[in-house]
Formats: structure tokens, C-alpha cells, sequence
């Protein structure tokens, strides 16, 4: 056993049945294939991941902008909204005056006709009125004189007669 | 003949008058410068007369009074 040790702290490699020139070899192998590895794999695979990182960052970016941009249409659209309707609620208050207005008017000169038609409908029954009063009375007066006229003459007699006759000649004699 | 219609006077009466009224009605119609009268008989004035000298007329008639009445009413 301590020769086994000794020969093995002398000599290593032949202890473990290995050369020198193997190991080198293989290290040697190992550095190419790391090295290899490294150039073909792992830095065009690590680009590609910064390059990949970088786009989700200007997509991040770009969307972040978009959605500011998005948040102050908005906002400036409820803006506009807002004056549109409180504008809209001007006009329609505005509208309601005039159509109240206009109504107003309406009725006034509606009223203004009917008390017009109504003042000249009295006036034509004042004047249909006094006109059959007049017709009336000449009625009356037309048969009254023809009445008198039928009286006097059944009752007129020759001396009334040559009494009226002498009082016009003494009146107009006098004229 | 037309200076004889000029001096004639018409009277209408509604009946025939008396001697005496005749006379006074001469009187009159030749104080106007009538020499001539033309009696004409007319019921419908009913009484009294109507005169007729040239454009003048008296009327004295009770139709002419009630003519006025009516005219008045």
C-alpha cells in the first residue's frame, strides 16, 4: 500500500494508467470545443436574445407611447364631447325659447283675429240690427199713414174740406 | 197758345169746390198774375189742394201733410 501511494504522488498519470500528452490533448480538445461552442453557439444565441430583448423594448416603448397618445385622445375627446353637449343643451334651451316664442306670437295673433272677426261680427249685427229696426219702423209708419189716410178719408167732410182750403190760401197769401 | 198754358194755373182738388171757395182760389192764383185756372178732380189727396203755376207749386193737400209725417219719421 505505501509503495502504491508513492509511486502514485511520483507519477500520476502512469499511476492511473493515463499519458500526459493524452490529457493535453483532450484539454486542449476541450478549450477548441469551448472556444467553438462559444463563437458558433453561445454568442450568436446571446445577440440573438439582446437583439430579441431590445425589439420587446422598443415594442414596450412603443405601446407605453401609444397608450399615452391613446389617454390623451381620450381625454380630449371627452373634452370635445363634453362642449358638444353642453353646447347641444344651449341650442335646445335656445329652441325651446323660439318655439315658445313663436307660440306666443302665434296665439296673440290668434287671439287678435278672433277679437277682430268677433268686433266685426258685432258691428254687422248692430247694422243688421238698426236696418230691421228701420225696416220695422218704416213698416209701422207706412201703415200707420195708410190708416190715416183710409180714416180721413171716410171721415173728412165737405166743410173740413173747404176749411183746409181757406187756411192754406189765407197762409199763402200771406208768404 | 204757350202764353196761354203760361197763365193757367192748375188747381187739384178732392172734390168740387163751392161758389165762395172757387172765388178766394181765383183771388190767389190772380195775386200770383194767373188770369186763367184748370180744375182737375183728384180723390187721392184726399183734401185740401194742390197749386201748380208754372215752376211753383203750393200744396196744401192732407196726402202732401202726411207725406211730410212720414218723411219726418
Amino acid at each position: 500500500m505505501e509503495i502504491v501511494v508513492s509511486q502514485f504522488l511520483a507519477n500520476p498519470f502512469e499511476a492511473l494508467g493515463l499519458e500526459w500528452q493524452s490529457i493535453v490533448l483532450h484539454l486542449f480538445n476541450l478549450v477548441v470545443l469551448t472556444v467553438g461552442l462559444y463563437l458558433l453557439l453561445f454568442r450568436p444565441v446571446k445577440r440573438m436574445i439582446k437583439e430579441r430583448q431590445e425589439k420587446i423594448k422598443k415594442i414596450e416603448k412603443e405601446n407605453s407611447e401609444l397608450n399615452a397618445e391613446v389617454k390623451t385622445m381620450k381625454e380630449s375627446t371627452e373634452v370635445v364631447l363634453s362642449e358638444a353637449k353642453k353646447e347641444a343643451a344651449v341650442i335646445h334651451e335656445n329652441a325651446i325659447k323660439v318655439a315658445n316664442s313663436k307660440a306666443d306670437e302665434i296665439v296673440a295673433e290668434a287671439r287678435k283675429q278672433a277679437k277682430t272677426l268677433l268686433e266685426r261680427t258685432e258691428l254687422e249685427m248692430e247694422e243688421e240690427h238698426r236696418q230691421l229696426r228701420s225696416d220695422i219702423e218704416k213698416q209701422i209708419s207706412d201703415v200707420s199713414m195708410a190708416v190715416a189716410e183710409k180714416v180721413l178719408d171716410r171721415n173728412i167732410r165737405p166743410e173740413d174740406d173747404k176749411k183746409l182750403i181757406e187756411e192754406c190760401l189765407e197762409r199763402w197769401s200771406k208768404e | 197758345m204757350n202764353k196761354d198754358k203760361e197763365n193757367t194755373a192748375v188747381v187739384v182738388l178732392a172734390r168740387k169746390a163751392d161758389e165762395e171757395t172757387a172765388q178766394k182760389i181765383a183771388a190767389f192764383v190772380q195775386s200770383r198774375g194767373y188770369t186763367k185756372i184748370r180744375y182737375e178732380i183728384d180723390r187721392r189727396i184726399i183734401g185740401g189742394l194742390i197749386v201748380y203755376m208754372g215752376d211753383e207749386i203750393y200744396d196744401g193737400s192732407v196726402r202732401g201733410r202726411l207725406e211730410q209725417i212720414r218723411q219726418s219719421v
